[in-house]
């Protein structure tokens, strides 16, 4: 007796690619699965078969039933599929994905922070000063003299009671509104003996009228270190070192001589442009050089105004605009951007 | 200052093609700005550094060529070559006289008679127009030609407008006045020094020259004046006078002594072979002496120690030879190095150590790194606090903003409030808008959200953190504001804002900081709209207040958007004094909860506050956790009323909690719901 096994598995195929649905599926499956179905009979017949033709039958009818399980598995998914897509009614993957509305850190904020914090890696602590300075620590304490031209670079807001019948400030104890951040050179070492370092980010106020490139209000990062064994060759390491990770591995470096009352010897730092990596282009004016902080060893007058033995200490002393890395970095060619505050510009940071 | 290379030729002997020594001056602290090919010459615009005035002049930055290229001054060399000038005679022509030597420590002045005024021959004026100077006649011209090559301000008088023969260097009388050559009139006052003669003044000492005693085409006696006027005077008073010359900002930097007799020589000189004039005196007041040179024991081991560098000792008195510096050998490695008179700004011996370090060359010096020492330092509390509230905010999707520390009395009115009697405000602002420090950062940020709105901006949340001015206090602010919806990306779903959504902004920051014991009261505060103001206090102190933005304010604000505006300012100076950043394990449930809800109609003068108030009360202890789970405002529901849902969580660490144990507890609540607080149940 001989069964035509391959009949069934073609007319299973053909009956399951017209089946509509899952109910129509179910009565499908109870015909040839189920417990009264075709396989289950043909499983049945097979004691009734001659011994010589009982084993080959067995394996092919096994056979089929692992076929017609691959076939009943595989409509069923894609039913399965089918009734998703419909319950949702419309999928289109290149639809955008919803992006999770992100707060931003300022972008000076963001630079300020990435500063300081490559600084507190080279073993500096972050140190803040107050913004309304005394005259004292603002000047006179940096070595900076009343009356003399090297105040000229410091143009600076004085402060006075809004209440005109209120009385002012006097002497030394005059207020301003700090014109860099050096001023906290002096406190940090009044508050901390050295050995020591610390970086100190801030606002500062300069009576400067707004363009593209000048800002009354402005930040600075101001760091010192002080020890008995600081050399200006140290400021070159860590200056380059800070270059680097800020700016990129491949950057370099060079100091110019420079005058701040504060430093002897004193240095502006250049960078190698990271636009155009020294060979000149519009950022760095076709100078391939970037310049980027100014600083110095710490002038004895420093540690007295502090009141320590300037004989007994050395210390390295560097300053920076934010918005000047800002603005470079980002490719940011007006300082007013930063204070507008315009919701599309912060958004990109 | 301009110089020209050709110029400077003819001081030192250079080598190097012009760019490479622009390149080289650059590098030595002579930052040159620009460098310009003009008619077969090189003009040099350098920057110079307010400590060292010697380089205001030719002379003095060919010193510096000479020791940065180890080119060889020419002849007696720039510093000491000397013109050949009169001898000093006795006065007989005019008099001189200083009132005060404080003022004006040496004057002299140089009398040339029978002078031909006319134009300038070629090559004087080219060099000056090449400078950026305008060629004006021949004893102008002179006397800033030495300006440019001493440094040394000149000045020439019309001797025959001097009443009376006599030159006074004296303090202006009060409301004396004197007119510029500029064309200007000037009240002066005592603050500012003047050169007069018998009757007026006739110049502004170091600052400019007057109209009348200018020399003119019709001059024939020339006074030359060479003077050292006090630098604090003359800043001073080019301030108060509002002007600025070369002479001033020359003046105002230190002139040099000796230089002023040099000056005053070749200009004299100048004088009688360009002008055809024959000296007739020169007269001299005040002190000449320079006294000893400051003399500065130096030890070329310290440029080693300070710098690393490696510097020799042929090098390092080369350098300081072509300098100017008088150096003697005292040992190995020892130096006496003599400061000359125009290098005051050198005192001790880190100048030195610079000057060795500047000229050798920066790039030489190596590459060292520090050994930065572990060290203690506390952070105040407030600055930590406002570093992690900050974090905070914007993970809550805020957006920081900086604005202006400096704002005007008109924010305080556009917003409502009062300029605190104690304020402080800016003595020399450049406008009225930046001109009063700001005791609170709301107007600020309204002017932000106007902006925004005003260039399109919907809906935006932002915050700053910053410093405010109370008197002479400074503390940290943080300001916080929301403006119509959290957007979505896909902008149905996005949120209105409202005052809620502030208020959890704030409770977490509370929360975050360990102010949950903050207590919630009414306020009322002029920018808000009222009912909708409070404030979180501790104790005496008012942590946050908060609100929504009155119509009002916004319209004096500009605000046209109808997007509402909900804004809060903390105290985090406050808020610091109470924070912990410590935090403790809550520990997990480890019996199941059961959740009951409530619902009830509220509007009737019940807050919420009184209502959860006496869940917890009724609770026992059985309450794990109350929470509102809907606000309902439909139209079935009468007018003012809401229907709120309030999800109960019971559970007891030690046991499950049955049906029995809580049907009691929950019905206290909705009895006490009901009866104590008047409220129906839905």
């Amino acid at each position: 007796m001989s069964f035509d096994l391959t009949h069934i598995l073609d007319e299973a195929k053909a009956q399951l690619e017209a089946c509509p649905d899952k109910e129509a599926l179910g009565v499908l499956r109870v015909k040839y699965l189920g417990r009264k179905g075709l396989l289950q009979d043909l499983m049945g017949r097979i004691p009734g078969l001659p011994p010589e033709e009982r084993r080959g039958f067995g394996a092919r009818v096994n056979e089929l039933k692992k076929s017609l399980e691959a076939l009943f598995a595989g409509k069923e998914s894609a039913l399965d599929g089918a009734g998703e897509a419909s319950a949702k009614g419309f999928i289109d993957v290149t639809l955008p994905g919803k992006m999770p509305l992100l707060g931003r850190l300022h972008p000076l904020t963001q630079v300020g922070n990435e500063v300081c914090g490559i600084f507190s890696r080279l073993g500096f602590k972050i140190f803040q000063g107050p913004e309304a300075e005394t005259e004292f620590h603002n000047f006179e304490a940096l070595n900076i003299p009343l009356d003399h031209p090297s105040r000229d670079a410091f143009d600076t807001f004085y402060l006075r009671p809004f209440d005109a019948s209120r009385p002012g400030f006097s002497g030394q104890e005059k207020k301003l509104l700090r014109s860099h951040t050096s001023p906290a050179q002096i406190r940090a070492l009044k508050n901390c003996p050295p050995p020591m370092a610390v970086v100190v980010p801030g606002r500062v106020y300069r009576p400067d009228a707004a363009d593209a490139s000048h800002s009354f209000m402005f930040h600075q990062v101001e760091g010192i270190a002080v020890d008995k064994d600081i050399r200006f060759s140290d400021l070159k390491g860590i200056l380059i070192a800070f270059a680097k990770e800020m700016f990129g591995p491949e950057t370099r470096m060079r100091f110019r001589p420079s005058f701040f009352p504060f430093t002897e010897p004193s240095a502006e730092v250049d960078i190698s442009c990271f636009a155009c990596a020294g060979r000149g282009c519009s950022v760095c004016k076709k100078s391939g050089w970037l310049e980027i902080l100014g600083c110095g060893m710490v002038h004895p007058h420093v540690f007295k105004s502090a009141g320590l033995d300037a004989k007994k200490w050395r210390g390295l002393a560097f300053g920076m605009g934010v918005e000047r890395v800002a603005m470079l970095k980002y490719g940011i060619n007006d300082i007013r951007l930063f204070f507008e505050n315009d919701i599309r510009f912060l958004e990109q940071f | 200052m301009k110089v020209t290379y050709s110029w400077l030729k003819e001081f030192v002997d250079i080598k190097i093609p012009p760019e490479k020594l622009a390149e080289q001056l650059s590098m030595a602290g002579l930052t040159v700005a620009s460098l310009e090919e003009a008619g077969g010459d090189w003009v040099y615009d350098i920057e110079v550094t307010s400590n060292r005035p010697d380089w205001l002049s030719v002379r003095g930055i060919a010193r510096e060529v000479a020791a940065v290229t180890g080119g060889r001054p020419k002849q007696a060399g720039p510093t000491t070559q000397r013109v050949k000038g009169p001898k000093m005679r006795p006065a007989q022509d005019f008099s001189l006289q200083i009132e005060n030597e404080k003022d004006c420590r040496l004057y002299y002045g140089a009398l040339i008679r029978q002078v031909r005024v006319g134009p300038s021959p070629d090559w004087l004026r080219k060099r000056l127009e090449a400078l950026g100077l305008r060629s004006v006649n021949n004893v102008v011209d002179i006397t800033n030609y030495c300006l440019l090559e001493y440094g040394q301000p000149l000045h020439a008088f019309d001797f025959a407008r001097v009443q009376g023969a006599s030159i006074v260097v004296r303090r202006a009388k009060e409301k004396e006045e004197l007119s510029l050559i500029d064309g200007t009139t000037k009240k002066l006052t005592p603050h500012v020094l003047v050169i007069a003669d018998r009757n007026r003044a006739l110049a502004a000492a170091g600052i400019m020259g007057g109209k009348e005693s200018e020399v003119s085409p019709v001059t024939k006696d020339v006074l030359l004046e060479s003077a050292v006027f006090d630098p604090v005077l003359v800043r001073r008073g080019a301030r108060a006078l509002g002007v600025a010359t070369d002479a001033s900002y020359r003046f105002e930097r230190s002139v040099d002594i000796p230089t002023a007799r040099l000056a005053l020589e070749k200009a004299v000189r100048m004088l009688c072979e360009l002008c055809a004039g024959t000296i007739a005196a020169v007269e001299q007041s005040g002190n000449a002496a320079v006294g000893a040179p400051q003399k500065i024991s130096y030890d070329i081991a310290e440029a080693r120690e300070v710098l690393s560098l490696d510097i020799r000792e042929n090098e390092a008195v080369r350098i300081l030879d072509h300098l100017g510096f008088g150096v003697k050998r005292a040992g190995r490695d020892r130096l006496v190095v003599e400061v000359p008179s125009f290098r005051r700004d050198v005192r001790a011996k880190e100048d030195i150590t610079e000057e060795l370090a500047r000229i050798h060359g920066y790039d030489k010096i190596p590459l060292t790194y520090p050994s930065i020492k572990p060290f203690v330092m506390e952070s105040p509390a407030v600055r930590r606090l406002e570093a992690l509230v900050k974090e905070r905010l914007v993970r809550m999707g805020l957006k920081e903003v900086i604005t202006y520390s400096l704002g005007s009395r008109e924010d305080y009115k556009k917003t409502s409030l009062q300029i605190a009697e104690d304020a402080l405000c800016v003595e020399n602002p450049l406008s009225q808008d930046c001109s009063l420090l700001r005791a609170t950062l709301i107007p600020s940020l309204l002017a932000c959200a106007a902006f925004n709105l005003n260039q399109g901006n919907g809906d935006f949340e932002i915050f700053e953190s910053s410093s405010v001015f109370e008197g002479g206090r400074e503390s940290v602010r943080l300001g916080v504001l929301l403006c119509g919806a959290r957007r979505s990306s896909w902008s149905k779903e996005s949120q209105e804002y409202s005052l809620y959504d502030l208020k959890g902004i704030l409770q977490d920051v509370l929360q975050f900081s360990g102010a949950e014991q903050a207590v919630l009261e009414d306020a009322s505060f002029a920018p808000f709209e009222a009912g909708t103001c409070s404030r979180f206090v501790a104790g005496e102190k008012t942590l946050v207040v908060f609100g929504k933005v009155s119509g009002p304010v916004r319209r004096s604000w500009g605000i046209k958007s109808r997007k509402d505006i909900y804004l809060a300012e903390v105290d985090v100076e406050a808020l610091a004094g109470m924070a912990r950043f410590s935090k403790r394990l809550n520990p997990l449930a480890q019996t199941p909860s059961v959740f009951r809800d409530v619902s009830i109609l509220v509007g009737s003068g019940v807050r919420y506050a009184q209502i959860e108030n006496l869940i917890r009360q009724k609770t026992k202890g059985y309450l794990r956790c109350v929470c509102l789970a809907d606000l309902y405002q439909g139209k079935e529901l009468p007018q003012g009323r809401a229907a709120l849902t309030i999800s109960l969580e019971y559970g007891c660490d030690d046991r499950t909690l049955t049906d029995a144990q809580i049907n009691p507890v929950h019905q206290s609540i909705l009895d006490g719901l009901t009866g104590e607080l008047g409220l129906t149940l839905r």
